[in-house]
């Protein structure tokens, strides 16, 4: 039995650490938050053109995401009507309607109900086709990124993002852009402390590549400040001095040119959505890391590397090697930030320490925890729980 | 047995077989360094991969030699994946292309923690161009292509 006391800090703070371990807790976030919130589900170009789809799962639940022959991005359940297999089985694909393998429902891209096999059958009960197309989900784009929300009671996109997307609309809304890169893995850990690791800077000590590049990290101030909006998200940049990557302290070439818009060269910015999505923009690349919560300590997460759509073949190695050189499964700082969060999420398990501490402040420099502090004030509004005492009501 | 490659001797398809197979040895030794010496000045690695959910090749790791040199010295900065790797590659077959030797290779490599846990980490091919220099073949160019692109661990080191 665990006998540690809460550290003497505010209860703001510090966290429960059985907020990432327990599985009542987990099962409650699936129904109280990730099944309430909007969450990005896929880039508007990887449903570029009509019948485009991809194929993912919100909370727990499929969900299929399609672009009509009016160009319009639809979200639905991927569950037939009829006995609720999935209709679509790949990851992505076009089609011109879908049809369930197991008795050929068939569905349009608009997700009505297009014809039943043997309808005859159906005669004596007057099916009534109109009434069971897929059961649509709110969906809306916005700079490019595909949202989904399985709530109807929950706020507009927009209202729900509100001011932070004054970080990332120009730089992800101007120029059309593209996913070039994308891949996942399964990690043994809590989805939370994925989206905390993309959050705090305080880890930078971490990245070997890091210390030598980022030396506002390891400064006292740095001209980068943290950015704390309403609904848990936050994110950390400079509007005046540039804050920049020193790349050649690396010795990294050959990576500079076609930044974005609203972006200079070696600057970056870090945007994170509540609740599991980042959007991270190094000059002229950008990274979305996107996650689906399987377990209480299991997280599938999604990375995509962006960059502009229509680049030359020379502009494009430049991001491409830029992306790489830090992120993807081979860059410099991935490895490190997955082997951090699952040997965190192991000693959770073991409860020897009970408490995770979120104190620093730093006048809203990037190693400020303030983000996540107000990151899990918005996780305890939703769970009505304290986080940092589970077994307390918020 | 027929090679299907009549302009090389079976000495030379027997070197270039020989080079292949000795990059997994060396990698599960830690031995970059002779990695790296079996690569041209100019040898380029590349790691690519085809999402389907993206529908799409991607390149996930593109170096010179030298930038390999660079990465690969900086290796013991990083927190590194602590298991112990195994390559078994498949016989290569080995064709001729010009004054070059095209070397396609299975290969599947094991992940193996410290605790004695062994899994499988990585299944794929590799596609190796060598070019032969006063009696030494090198590679000029490998590509590894993955099959698996969920993988346990992320990497700093090459495959």
């Amino acid at each position: 039995m665990i006998t540690q006391a809460a550290p003497h800090i505010p209860a703001t703070h510090y966290l429960d650490n059985r907020i990432f371990t327990d599985p009542a807790v987990f099962a409650e976030e699936r129904d109280k938050l990730l099944g309430k919130v909007w969450q990005f589900v896929c880039h508007e170009s990887e449903v570029a053109g009509p019948g485009d789809y991809r194929s993912t799962q919100i909370a727990g639940k499929p969900i299929l995401i399609v672009r009509g022959q009016d160009l319009t991005v639809r979200a639905f359940y991927n569950i037939c009507r009829h006995r609720a297999a999935e209709v679509v089985r790949k990851d992505s694909g076009n089609a011109e309607s879908f049809t369930c393998f197991y008795h050929h429902w068939d569905y349009g891209l608009d997700g009505k109900l297009r014809s039943v096999a043997k309808p005859a059958g159906y005669e004596a009960v007057k099916l009534d086709k109109s009434e069971l197309g897929l059961i649509a989900v709110r969906c809306e784009v916005l700079g490019g990124l595909v949202f989904a929300c399985l709530d109807e009671s929950t706020p507009g996109l927009r209202e729900f993002l509100g001011d932070v997307t004054v970080g990332f609309l120009v730089q992800l809304g101007t120029v059309p852009l593209e996913v070039f890169h994308f891949h996942k893995a399964v990690l043994k850990t809590n989805w939370k402390l994925w989206q905390d690791n993309n959050s705090e800077r305080y880890h930078s000590m971490l990245h070997a590549s890091n210390r030598i590049s980022l030396p506002w990290v390891m400064g006292k101030t740095s001209p980068m400040k943290l950015r704390i909006f309403p609904h848990g998200h936050s994110g950390y940049w400079t509007d005046g001095e540039v804050a920049k990557v020193d790349y050649s302290r690396g010795g990294y070439e050959g990576i500079i040119g076609g930044a974005l818009p609203g972006m200079r060269d070696s600057e970056m910015r870090v945007i994170n959505l509540f609740p599991d999505l980042m959007i991270n923009i190094r000059s002229n690349v950008v990274r979305l890391d996107r996650m689906v919560p399987l377990e209480a300590g299991v997280t599938l997460v999604e990375w995509r590397g962006l960059g502009v759509k229509g680049d030359s073949a020379e502009q494009r190695a430049i991001r491409l090697k830029h992306h790489n050189l830090f992120w993807g499964p081979t860059g410099r700082n991935l490895p490190e930030d997955v082997i951090a969060v699952e040997s965190q999420f192991r000693s959770m398990c073991a409860d020897g320490v009970r408490h995770s501490i979120l104190a620093r402040e730093e006048d809203l420099n990037p190693t400020d925890d303030a983000n996540l502090r107000a990151y899990y004030k918005e996780w305890a509004r939703m769970m009505g729980r304290a986080a940092s005492d589970i077994e307390v009501s918020a | 047995m027929s090679t299907g490659t009549p302009n090389m001797d079976a000495l030379a398809i027997e070197a270039v077989r020989s080079v292949v197979l000795r990059t997994g040895l060396l990698l599960d030794g830690h031995d970059l360094t002779g990695w790296l010496a079996l690569f041209e000045s100019d040898g380029v690695y590349e790691l690519r991969a085809y999402s389907s959910e993206i529908r799409q090749w991607m390149t996930w790791w593109l170096a010179t030699r030298g930038e390999l040199e660079k990465t690969l010295s900086e290796v013991v900065q990083h927190v590194c994946d602590p298991a112990q790797r195994c390559h078994v590659i498949g016989a290569p077959v080995v064709t001729q292309q010009g004054d070059k030797a095209l070397a396609v290779s299975p290969f599947s490599i094991f992940r193996t923690l410290p605790d004695g846990v062994s899994s499988l980490y990585m299944v794929g091919h590799y596609e190796d161009t060598l070019a032969v220099r006063e009696g030494v073949w090198r590679i000029s160019r490998r590509t590894v292509i993955t099959d698996t692109r969920v993988l346990d661990m992320f990497t700093h080191i090459p495959v």
